[in-house]
């Protein structure tokens, strides 16, 4: 990504977050926030913090279509898991088990491990970038052999698209 | 369009409580710590999720629903984060989860 698409993307997102904290219309205020977001901005391109690992803007609009698609599978299981909450002898039968995963960036593999945890019914317990390889425990054997289909790493290797950050 | 979007709030809103109450149960009834996690792990994101959405219908769009919008955000970052700090700890405590699969164990 281009360093002046990336200055703008964080000198926006800071101002934003300002504004949001302050919520007034008041021309000092938004002065004010205009000229901290700007030195901020400044100063973390000196440091040469800012860059595409930092503020993955080049994949938001694929994140988004991926995080409507995760919200949607985190309301599907966590149907199944109050089912399996409320049903009334209590029968779980947990598994735990390794995964490998396809991802080629460290990026991607961090979103499939927090994307893995965020989904009900299964959690990431370690991961190890060097083998990408994840110890999952999961609730049920429906919740694991979702997982193991794969599509989740598909959908992420998709949204990484061709970058290697 | 008023009476519509009123409605939705209050649905999206009985169902996020449903959900936290859902969770609250698990939390009680599960054996041990890794299922107690699958259950908190509803009502962080499915439960707390709702909820929002569901206030964020009944303000519209103004500052306070952007707010929200950053909470709702922050919650589903940190709550997977601090889920895989604990079961990473249990882990190293040694509490091993009694699940049933031996063979794919190694």
């Amino acid at each position: 990504m281009n360093k002046y698409i990336l200055f703008l993307a964080q000198f926006f997102i800071l101002f934003l977050f300002w504004y949001l904290l302050s919520g007034k219309n008041i021309v000092l205020l938004l002065l004010l926030g205009v000229i901290i977001s700007m030195l901020i901005t400044t100063y973390q391109q000196k440091l040469k913090i800012l860059d595409d690992e930092s503020l993955p803007i080049a994949i938001l609009p694929r994140a988004i279509i991926y995080w409507i698609w995760l919200y949607k599978e985190i309301l599907l299981s966590s149907i199944f898991v109050s089912k399996l909450i409320l049903k009334f002898p209590l029968n779980v039968s947990p598994k735990y088990f390794k995964i490998k995963s396809n991802q080629k960036t460290a990026m991607g593999f961090n979103i499939y491990a927090n994307s893995i945890t965020m989904t009900p019914g299964t959690i990431s317990v370690v991961t190890s970038n060097a083998e990408k390889e994840i110890q999952i425990h999961a609730i049920s054997e429906e919740t694991k052999s979702g997982l193991e289909s794969g599509v989740m790493d598909e959908k992420i290797k998709k949204l990484m698209g061709d970058k290697d950050v | 369009m008023d009476i519509v979007s009123s409605y939705l709030s209050n649905l999206m809103l009985i169902v996020g409580s449903l959900f936290l109450l859902i969770g609250a149960i698990g939390l009680i009834r599960m054996p041990d710590v890794f299922t107690r996690m699958h259950a908190a792990s509803i009502m962080e994101t499915a439960g707390a999720s709702l909820i929002i959405i569901g206030l964020i219908i009944n303000t519209g769009f103004t500052v306070v629903s952007l707010k929200l919008i950053v909470i709702m955000l922050a919650i589903f970052y940190i709550s997977s984060v601090a889920t895989h700090a604990l079961a990473r700890a249990c882990i190293h405590d040694n509490l091993k989860p009694n699940a049933t699969n031996k063979e794919s164990d190694q």
